[in-house]
């Protein structure tokens, strides 16, 4: 019986089964953490559950020399990159941190940088005995030596880096289609292959043709999707831009304050700024009237309906 | 790889029928077992579709047990094994008593298996509404709560359990280890071989399917009318000039209307304020529905009214 690389197909079907045992246990995990410990207490270690669980799934079946169960049922098996022996302890113990402790570790790194970045002052936490308490202190030590302008420099690069790490899943993804290996990007880090076991008359030149094409229009999408967001943050940033010029047109008409009762806004109960008439004659300020025909086309004293488009803004009306 | 006691990667192919079960072939058996199940029920249910609502549900989960303990009668009480089961090639055997030679399960065993199974998810269904009609005495909560803690140890057993599974490959509930039943082969298993055609198309067709939910919202339809109109643009210069310059000055491009505070975005056509304001925040690269122009500075539109003057 050969031994023969492990397609897509087989890949994709192992990681489902995984997936869905592994849901199976956390499940579980959680319903008995529930039962015992209550809903508050599960809410406040459901991640560190969830941990926990693949951590066992994967002590007790890849770690132990043993296949998992989407392994066996797809029968493909693990090797080192030499393809001919099984991974050694040292291999199959990083394949395991990278897949389960690494995207943790990294969310909570992420979360606790974004959060300390965000607060006004700096919050005093206390040291226990905790880990991750450890880990806040330093971000929160390191943070406090940043200046003002650093700090505010650093949350769009936070964000940045989410949306990094999600295009970085994704692209991995259309590669694993267009050349068949390393359906995990942990499995790529820790070198860890598969061969499976059977006919390798099953093979279907049209069946990789078909994954490659699919590979290809993800890398395609992905494209598009950067260039869309690039575009926005362009469009956001001029608009950003006109509002401030705008703005700086409005202590011209702070200068003339009059005191007319008749010159207040019915909707933002203010003095009128830009005044705007509506087809039945009503007048509000631009601004508010054109944020009230976003929901409703119709004019809030009267109810008289009209198109946003018939506003007239008033130029020279004081 | 080679675990002593563990699960083979191989399942064997020679005489022996009592080779090793695969751990995923005994959790796919109680898949198939749940899917008849619902099966069963959904076309019992049918049969009193134009009953009144709910006539039912008092009694569901007496007449659950029932369907339940009719299929048992059939499948284990019979042949020891279950439908999902038979479906791959598995069934029962008698684990008490040593040897390679199979035993099917023993009278006590069955009946426990029935009341273990079938009598198990009766009282868990009947247990939520037994407490709900004595709220106020004490017995009953007291009651409750014992049996919160004992359906709490069954969970825990369970996990516990299902963990020693992943890795010894026997007993994959607490039902089976209680009663020392194992699940084997019926007859000698050859190479697995599983075919991929349903799981290439489904995840090739739902790539191209997000391809395209993803690509229809960015085609501009703008750009398209404005293409589709410029086909047909050569009928609408049979008319004179004059005219459809007039025309140009009386009617909103957008929207068609008299246009309220008539701009321009560097072309001879007029538009009014809002709308032309919307179409460029909306998109950035809004061009004239017109004659496809680019959108300059949006500047009010202004007459000369002296050569009217002069002219009368």
């Amino acid at each position: 019986m050969p031994l023969v690389p492990a397609n897509q197909p087989q890949l994709i079907r192992s990681c489902q089964k995984d997936e869905y045992y592994q849901n199976n246990l956390t499940n579980n995990a959680n319903e008995l953490f529930h039962t015992f410990a209550g809903s508050r207490r599960w809410l406040q270690w459901r991640k560190e559950i969830e941990l926990l669980s693949d951590l066992t799934y994967y002590i007790l079946t890849t770690l132990s020399g043993y296949q998992t169960l989407g392994e066996e049922y797809v029968s493909i098996i693990q090797v080192d990159p030499s393809k001919r022996r099984i991974p050694s302890r040292i291999r199959r113990t990083a394949l395991i941190c990278f897949h389960t402790f690494v995207p943790y570790l990294l969310d909570k790194v992420l979360i606790c940088v974004e959060n300390e970045l965000e607060a006004e002052a700096p919050q005093n936490t206390r040291r226990t005995w905790n880990p991750l308490s450890h880990m806040r202190f330093w971000i929160q030590r390191a943070v406090g030596l940043l200046t003002e302008s650093q700090r505010k420099s650093l949350i769009p690069l936070v964000f940045a880096l989410q949306q990094g790490i999600t295009l970085l899943y994704r692209l991995h993804v259309a590669l694993f289609y267009t050349t068949g290996a390393f359906y995990h990007i942990a499995k790529r880090a820790a070198g860890v292959r598969y061969l499976r076991v059977g006919n390798a008359s099953g093979d279907d030149p049209r069946i990789s043709h078909s994954y490659r094409l699919l590979g290809g229009l993800s890398v395609l999408q992905l494209a598009i999707t950067l260039t869309l967001q690039f575009n926005n943050l362009r469009q956001r940033q001029r608009a950003r831009h006109e509002w401030k010029q705008h703005r700086n047109l409005l202590p011209s008409h702070q200068v003339s304050q009059s005191s007319s009762r008749t010159s207040r806004c019915i909707l933002c109960l203010e003095e009128r700024r830009n005044t705007t008439s509506t087809p039945c004659g009503h007048l509000f300020c631009w601004e508010c009237i054109t944020e009230w025909c976003n929901t409703k086309n119709e004019c809030p004293l009267c109810r008289e309906k009209f198109q946003p488009h018939r506003l007239v803004y008033l130029r020279s009306y004081k | 790889m080679a675990g002593a006691g563990g699960d083979k990667p191989f399942a064997k192919a020679g005489p022996s029928p009592l080779s090793r079960v695969l751990r995923i072939s005994q959790l796919d058996a109680f898949e198939l077992d749940g899917a008849l199940e619902q099966l069963v029920w959904s076309q019992f249910t049918q049969c009193f579709q134009h009953f009144k609502p709910g006539i039912l549900t008092p009694v569901e989960p007496e007449l659950k047990a029932l369907l339940q303990l009719l299929l048992w009668r059939f499948t284990i009480y019979s042949n020891s094994a279950t439908v999902g089961q038979s479906l791959l090639n598995i069934r029962y055997k008698n684990a008490l008593i040593p040897g390679q030679k199979y035993r099917p399960m023993s009278r006590p065993q069955k009946f426990w298996f029935a009341l273990l199974t079938v009598g198990e998810k009766w009282f868990r269904e009947r247990s939520h509404s037994l407490f709900l009609n004595h709220p106020a005495e004490s017995n009953a909560r007291k009651a409750r709560k014992v049996l919160s803690i004992l359906l709490g140890l069954t969970k825990a057993a369970s996990l516990v359990n299902f963990l020693l599974f992943l890795q010894r490959g026997t007993f994959p509930t607490l039902t089976e280890r209680l009663l020392g039943v194992q699940p084997v082969f019926s007859r000698p298993q050859g190479p697995r071989d599983i075919n991929f055609q349903y799981l290439n198309r489904e995840l090739l067709w739902h790539g191209f399917a997000e391809f395209l939910i993803f690509l229809l919202p960015l085609i501009n339809v703008w750009k398209l009318k404005a293409g589709v109109s410029a086909l047909f643009s050569p009928l609408s210069d049979l008319t004179g000039t004059q005219s459809s310059e007039e025309t140009h000055l009386t009617e909103c491009a957008i929207c068609g209307e008299w246009p309220t505070m008539p701009h321009s975005i560097g072309c001879k056509h007029v538009f009014c304020y809002y709308c032309v304001k919307s179409n460029v925040i909306a998109d950035i690269y809004f061009t004239c529905p017109k004659c496809g122009a680019e959108t300059g500075q949006i500047e009010p539109v202004r007459l000369q009214v002296g050569t009217e003057l002069l002219q009368s």
